[in-house]
């Protein structure tokens, strides 16, 4: 493999916020432009990558390796597997769709895209990163445009919840640099390089500690409860198209952590932890849905219902580091359902922010209960509204039906009460879906909405293409099962379930 | 030969001399060239520093050591000199009492700089001290009018005596017991042997409270708020970085090689010294108003982090200390060199007049933002890799509760630093008209800038170099 691949689709974004900032800012078109383009270059060699992508290989692919700071075996070590491989292809549909939604971004447009686009180098620079300093870097890089993005684009406590969002992550994240400098020394290898820290074996007792550490760094990005009361702010006060970054693919990086770095290093730690975590999981499907439907605002419904979502990634992936060897299959199912989750809520959560930026834009307020009989208004709109409550809500025949029911089916030998009571959050996500729609949809036309017009072309071009995506994960689930398939297996042995 | 070896030295110090007898002859209002005149002494300076390389030898009676380590300060002190001489030029010529003396006081300051980190031994690194000290009351009080500059000197001053006095006391408790006030004589004194000595004891506690004040440590710290807040702004700038990085050279001259074998008596005073100076840096910060006095609490915290370093005292760690020191030096260089634009402009030293900010000079704000960062070691900056290092040496020599301690006071100082930026980029400017910025400040800015994000990417060449030139092995 000659082209550095990978790299590309983590530095064309870069290239773009330094062109834009050569561009004068008086040419807002042209930063708009520059700025969707290197979305789409990007997005175009993640699905050249996908073509190329050889199914059922376990390990890493198109690795790139360079050293970076040798005395310390510190490379630039890049490299992707099929779980990564989901995820690049989630950022790659999601920046373009955001870069899309922010057409109507007007106040310091220049400022705005040359983050935009430097937080897409982040994304997709921690989904690729096999060196844990290359990692730590990128992962980090992602907090300084966001902060930006929602301190100065936000809604009227944009300040609060900028600022509480970058102390929580960083104060998680410079523990979780702790934890991978625990490893580092450890494991006496002098080498930073993720697969091979991985291979070696850990002290039991010592692993406990070392996962806690690495697990208030991710847990404060999925978020686990109680680490998430960053989330509701900063998504209710960041602009539109930075909500569905977040929401898409910023959790992720939390839950892509534990796939990549806890559960591989430490597996021992891991099954000590897998009751502590089903029981957090499991706060944060059934608070995470009794909160939403307390929510009058729409948005903050939408943000509470990512924490019900991540909730259960995190009982797949307790289900699979408790299994042991007896729970194999029962292992199996559970990540693949976590891992399905990543992929489907990006999906459904990005097309419910996108549809709550749409309503606001023209109503310009969230309140449901300012919000009625919006059937007759919009009809396109809430057309698609309805469309993502369901998908969200775990409609059979949408992708986040496949992704729950994995993990439900898989944690049940293994965790049996936790899936029953999990269940219960299922009604209540179902219920505060269809409150919601009862009373934004439903009920009686409002006058004052009369003259508006309904989702417009651009609009409709961010959302068909998630629509479309959720129908065919929904339906033909093998797509991205087979290309996680490997990867999974391998964790599921190391975890010791084979 | 020996005096090859300190030809920077007799550089400073020569065109210090005309300087001073220039700014008394030549009328004040032609004084224009001093500055110029200043900086390219400092360059040669620089320039004269070559010879040396890769040298290893001790002269003057084993009291100067010509190293890599030496070379290495050097480079940096000088730099330092440029730097804050660039930064100082326009304020200075605003000032009523403006003279050639201050770039006279400046050059002597560097010169002491220079012999601390050179010397080997402990009277010749005290006498580097008081000369660095000396300069820095007079600079301190340098605006003669301002009641403010008077208090910081009387103050700095004052504190600055006693913390010479008590270092002085803690030398001779240790030459009383050795005989030597030569380093390289102590590191092959048989220094277990007498380690039980309460006395010894008492001698370190001195050497270390001494060395704390003139670092800024806390609890020896509290001249330094105002001492920033009182002093001209450019000295201000001077202080944050030249007599600190100058203190640490010493430090690791002293400690980690000089007494080595004595590392259970100082290593666990540095490590108190460190957390809490770190803690108290930073919570202090929090409060403050006037970006000076904020900065001042910030290089408290800075020094916390850096003390670290002393208090694991590996090889890895001194070379951490050295780089953070490198980093450090460019990161505070650059903010000063806005703090002194806005000073200098009148727009004011209150962080709230940094209100639109962005709007008004997006570059320099864009920079400061970057030096924000490396402050908080976020990476792609110097201060990144430089916080990472100190990280590194920690976790790997068992001080994991400063690693922990360190990484939330990384997390508590994004609250103070972020104010500046929320100044900057979140609220509107009173005054919307654009804020120019002189060539010679933009100098010192953009350096500062390049060189941090230089230094925090591509790390490596620094790296080596510095593991090169690392006394500790």
């Amino acid at each position: 493999m000659s082209l550095p691949i990978l790299t590309l689709i983590v530095f064309v974004p870069l290239a773009g916020s330094l062109l834009i900032t050569l561009v004068p800012r008086e040419q807002d078109k042209t930063i708009k432009q520059i700025a969707l383009v290197a979305t789409l270059i990007s997005a175009a060699f993640v699905a050249y990558l996908w073509t190329q992508f050889r199914f059922g290989e376990p390990g890493m692919q198109f690795t790139e390796r360079a050293s970076w700071i040798p005395s310390l075996g510190v490379q630039y070590l890049m490299g992707i597997d099929g779980i990564s491989l989901s995820l690049l292809i989630l950022t790659g549909l999601l920046t373009v769709l955001a870069a899309l939604a922010s057409w109507n971004i007007t106040h310091r447009s220049k400022e705005y895209f040359a983050l935009f686009l430097l937080l897409c180098t982040g994304m997709y620079g921690v989904f690729v990163a096999l060196d844990y300093v290359l990692f730590y870097v990128f992962w980090e890089l992602v907090l300084v445009p966001m902060f930006f993005l929602i301190g100065i684009w936000g809604g009227p406590r944009r300040e609060y919840a900028a600022i509480k969002f970058f102390i929580y992550t960083l104060a998680g994240s410079v523990l979780m640099l702790v934890g991978i400098l625990a490893i580092y020394f450890q494991s006496g290898l002098g080498t930073f390089d993720m697969t091979v820290l991985a291979q070696h074996k850990y002290p039991v007792a010592w692993q406990w500690w070392i996962f806690l550490l690495l697990y208030v760094g991710f847990a404060v990005k999925v978020p686990v409860f109680p680490f998430h009361t960053w989330l509701p702010d900063a998504h209710v006060e960041a602009p539109t198209a930075i909500s569905v970054l977040l929401a898409g693919v910023l959790l992720k990086m939390g839950t892509y952590a534990f796939f990549r770095i806890a559960l591989p290093t430490l597996p021992d730690a891991a099954r000590a932890w897998a009751p502590i975590f089903a029981v957090l999981g499991l706060i944060n499907i059934v608070y995470g849905a009794l909160v939403a439907m307390a929510q009058q605002d729409l948005k903050k419904m939408v943000a509470y219902s990512s924490i019900n979502h991540m909730g259960y990634v995190m009982l797949g992936l307790a289900a699979a580091m408790a299994a042991g060897p007896g729970h194999a299959a029962a292992a199996k199912l559970a990540i693949t359902g976590a891992a399905y989750q990543m992929f489907a809520h990006g999906l459904s959560s990005g097309m419910l922010f996108l549809l709550v930026g749409v309503v606001y834009d023209r109503t310009h307020t969230r309140d449901m209960n300012k919000l009625s009989g919006l059937y007759l208004t919009f009809p396109v709109w809430a057309t698609f509204l309805a469309f993502g409550a369901f998908a969200s809500l775990g409609l059979p025949g949408l992708s986040g039906f496949i992704a729950e029911f994995f993990v439900l089916l898989g944690a049940f030998p293994i965790f049996k009460v936790f899936v029953i009571l999990a269940t219960s959050g299922l009604v209540f996500t179902a219920a505060f879906y269809l409150m919601m729609m009862r009373r934004v949809l439903m009920g009686q036309k409002r006058p004052e909405y009369d003259q508006m017009p309904d989702a417009n072309p651009r609009e409709l071009t961010t959302l068909v293409p998630l629509t479309i995506m959720i129908i065919i994960f929904g339906v033909a689930p093998s797509i991205l099962v087979n290309m996680m398939n490997p990867a999974l297996v391998q964790l599921v042995a190391k975890l010791g379930g084979m | 030969m020996d005096y090859l070896y300190i030809l920077p030295e007799l550089i400073l110090v020569a065109v210090a001399l005309v300087l001073l007898v220039a700014s008394a002859v030549v009328d004040k209002g032609r004084q224009g060239f001093i500055p110029a005149v200043t900086a390219a002494g400092f360059l040669a300076a620089m320039v004269a520093v070559y010879p040396a390389i890769g040298q290893q030898s001790s002269i003057f009676g084993r009291m100067v050591a010509v190293d890599g380590f030496a070379q290495f300060f050097k480079v940096i002190f000088l730099a330092v000199g440029i730097l804050v001489t660039l930064a100082s030029a326009g304020y200075m010529a605003k000032q009523e009492t403006s003279g050639g003396e201050y770039y006279v006081l400046l050059m002597f300051a560097v010169t002491g700089m220079i012999i601390m980190a050179s010397s080997t031994d402990l009277l010749a690194i005290w006498l580097g001290l008081e000369l660095v000290s000396m300069a820095s009351y007079v600079l301190a009080g340098y605006r003669r009018e301002d009641p403010k500059s008077n208090e910081a000197a009387i103050k700095y001053f004052l504190m600055g005596a006693i913390a010479s006095a008590a270092l002085l006391f803690g030398l001779s408790l240790l030459y009383g017991f050795t005989g030597t006030t030569n380093l390289l004589d102590l590191t092959n004194y048989e220094q277990k042997a007498m380690s039980g000595s309460a006395v010894l004891r008492v001698a370190m506690f001195f050497l270390v409270a001494g060395f704390g004040f003139k670092v800024a440590l806390v609890p020896f710290h509290m001249w330094a708020p105002d001492a920033y807040e009182g002093a001209p702004t450019p000295v201000t700038a001077f202080f944050s970085i030249g007599p600190k990085a100058a203190g640490l050279a010493a430090l690791i001259r002293i400690f980690p090689i000089g007494l080595a074998g004595l590392a259970g008596h100082w290593s666990i005073l540095f490590a108190i010294l460190a957390a809490v100076s770190m803690t108290v840096g930073n919570l202090t910060a929090l409060g403050q108003k006037n970006i000076k006095r904020m900065m001042a609490y910030s290089s408290i915290a800075q020094i916390g982090y850096i003390t670290i370093g002393l208090a694991v005292s590996s090889a890895r760690s001194i070379e951490a200390i050295m780089y953070y020191v490198l980093a450090y030096v460019f990161i505070n260089a650059g903010l000063f060199a806005m703090i002194i634009l806005l000073d200098e402009r009148g727009i004011g030293q209150k962080i709230e007049d940094y209100a639109g900010l962005s709007q008004r000079a997006p570059m320099a704000a864009a920079a400061m933002v970057v030096f924000f960062v490396a402050l908080i070691g976020i990476p792609f900056t110097s201060g990144f890799f430089a916080k990472f290092f100190i990280f590194t040496s920690a976790v790997e020599s068992g001080f994991m509760w400063l690693a922990i301690l360190l990484a939330v006071n990384s997390a508590i100082s994004v609250g103070y630093y972020y104010g500046v930026v929320r100044a900057m980029y979140l609220e509107a400017p009173k005054d919307p008209s654009p804020v120019k910025v002189p060539p010679s400040l933009g100098a010192v800015l953009l350096t500062g800038a390049l060189a941090t994000l230089a230094i925090g990417i591509f790390s490596e060449p620094f790296l080596r170099l510095i593991g090169l030139v690392s006394p500790v092995r």
